[in-house]
Order: structure tokens, then C-alpha cells, then sequence
């Protein structure tokens, strides 16, 4: 049974799509406050620039799996430029779906032993 | 609250950077330009605190890759989209030459400009010399669409 993971109908998402749902599935945020999530969550291994950052929230904001909100902070503490992001509730359900899926292969991966088992980490008493 | 300014070459790095964002579509400009800028000048500001003056060369060489690697596809994006293109800008020459009583072709950049409605279209031809037999080119090309 497919499992529809985005509004394109089954198709993954880009890695940088489901990083910014990841990230905004913390909590509202600017930009420059994904880019920072985004990269804490890797590691540093993933940093998106201002044009894979944007285009990518053009299209979720164009697909309805994020949207502007409303709600400023006090313009006295932050640049009114910023607009600031959230999560849908379609971007949660997809942001899942996607999470669902990778956990999936993760599964698969460890069971061909691509990745140590997850029981070796667990440290007895 | 009131912000501590910038180092220069941050300051510069900015600026230098807004302009750099011309080359993306003109509605996505328009959109985001300012949040861009603003992401761009964050990271600029948090590298130099962290690493100085010579850590913007990380940042540049970054957004470098993202500009070459971004502004292309979003041009290509917003043409399958079937979006008008941009109007010329300012560096068309203006040298036009008459293909048709209301058609007029660019010499040097191909734009087409239909005296008619206004509507100006980019041709997606190369750079035109003054070359008789490159402008006849286009002026067939664009007869044949008419």
C-alpha cells in the first residue's frame, strides 16, 4: 500500500524540504533560524544557503506544508523583515509520513547490517 | 533595542550580495530578496564573531555554489510554469530594428518588443552581433511565430 508522503503523490521529499519541516516541527521560525536548526540537527553537515532555503520554502508554502504566521515578536527585539514559518497541519502529517519512511530503511538497512544494531548502543546496568 | 553595527566587511559583503541576488527571477526577487539578504548578513555576522574577518571566504565560497546552483533552476522553473519572462534590463540597447509594423527586434540583445500592447519577450536566441545574417535569423524566427 503506498503511503502518499507529500502532496505530489507519493513522491520523497527533497532532502532540504523535509530538513525545514524537521526544523519548524520544533516550533515557528525565521529563516536564519532554519538554516541554524537545520545545521545543528546534522551536524554541520547540511547547511542550506539563502537560495536553497528560500526556493524550498517556496514551494511548502505552495504546497500548503508550511505557512506564514502571523504572530511578530516585539519589533524592538527583532528585524520586521523576518517573517517567520510554521507548520501546517498537512506538513505534520507529510513531515511524519517522511520520518516513517526513513525509519523504514533504517530498519531495513540494519537488518543487512549496513548499520550496527540499535541494541549494541544500549548501555546495561 | 538598538543593534551594534556591523564590521565593514560584513557591511560590504551585504551589499555586495543584494546586488548579486538580481540574477534570480523578478517575482522571486521581490518575495524574498529582503529575507535572502537578511539570512546572507546573519551568517556573515555570525562567522566573522566566530572565526573573523577571513571566515566570510567560507561564507562567499558558499554562497557562491548557491547562487550559480539556485538562480538557473529557478529561472527554468518559473519558464515550465509557463510565467512571463523578465523585462530587459537596462543594459538592452534599445537598437531596434523593425521586423514587422508592429514587431520590433534588439540588434544586440534579441528582445522583442510589439509596439502594439508593449509586451516585451526575451528571445532565446545568443548574443546578436551586427551581423546581417545572425538579425535575419531572428527576424524569421519571429515572423514565423507572428
Amino acid at each position: 500500500m503506498a503511503t502518499d508522503h507529500s502532496s505530489t503523490g507519493g513522491t520523497p521529499l527533497t532532502p532540504a524540504a523535509f530538513h525545514i519541516l524537521l526544523a519548524l516541527a520544533g516550533g515557528e521560525r525565521h529563516g536564519y533560524a532554519i538554516m541554524q536548526e537545520v545545521a545543528t540537527l546534522t551536524e554541520e553537515k547540511i547547511r542550506l544557503g539563502p537560495g536553497t532555503l528560500y526556493r524550498s520554502i517556496k514551494a511548502l508554502l505552495a504546497e500548503g506544508l508550511i505557512e506564514e504566521t502571523s504572530e511578530r515578536p516585539d519589533p524592538a527585539l527583532d528585524d520586521e523583515r523576518r517573517r517567520y514559518y510554521r507548520l501546517t497541519e498537512q506538513g505534520n502529517r507529510v513531515a511524519a509520513a517522511e520520518a516513517e519512511r526513513l525509519a523504514t530503511l533504517v530498519r531495513v538497512a540494519r537488518s543487512r547490517q549496513l548499520l550496527p544494531d540499535a541494541s549494541l548502543f544500549l548501555v546495561g546496568g | 533595542m538598538r543593534t551594534p553595527r556591523d564590521p565593514r566587511p560584513v557591511v560590504i559583503s551585504d551589499r555586495i550580495y543584494r546586488v548579486l541576488l538580481r540574477v534570480y527571477p523578478r517575482r522571486f526577487r521581490e518575495k524574498y530578496r529582503e529575507e535572502m539578504a537578511l539570512v546572507f548578513r546573519d551568517s556573515c555576522r555570525q562567522t566573522y564573531v566566530d572565526l573573523g574577518p577571513r571566515g566570510l571566504l567560507r561564507v562567499w565560497a558558499a554562497a557562491a555554489f548557491d547562487l550559480v546552483k539556485n538562480a538557473p533552476e529557478e529561472h527554468v522553473v518559473r519558464l515550465a510554469h509557463g510565467e512571463e519572462p523578465d523585462e530587459p534590463t537596462r543594459s538592452c540597447s534599445g537598437c531596434y530594428s523593425v521586423i514587422s509594423p508592429d514587431w520590433r527586434v534588439c540588434k544586440i540583445c534579441g528582445t522583442v518588443l510589439n509596439e502594439a500592447t508593449t509586451h516585451v519577450t526575451r528571445a532565446a536566441v545568443p548574443s546578436v552581433s551586427s551581423d546581417l545574417e545572425a538579425l535575419d535569423r531572428i527576424r524569421k524566427r519571429w515572423v514565423a511565430l507572428l
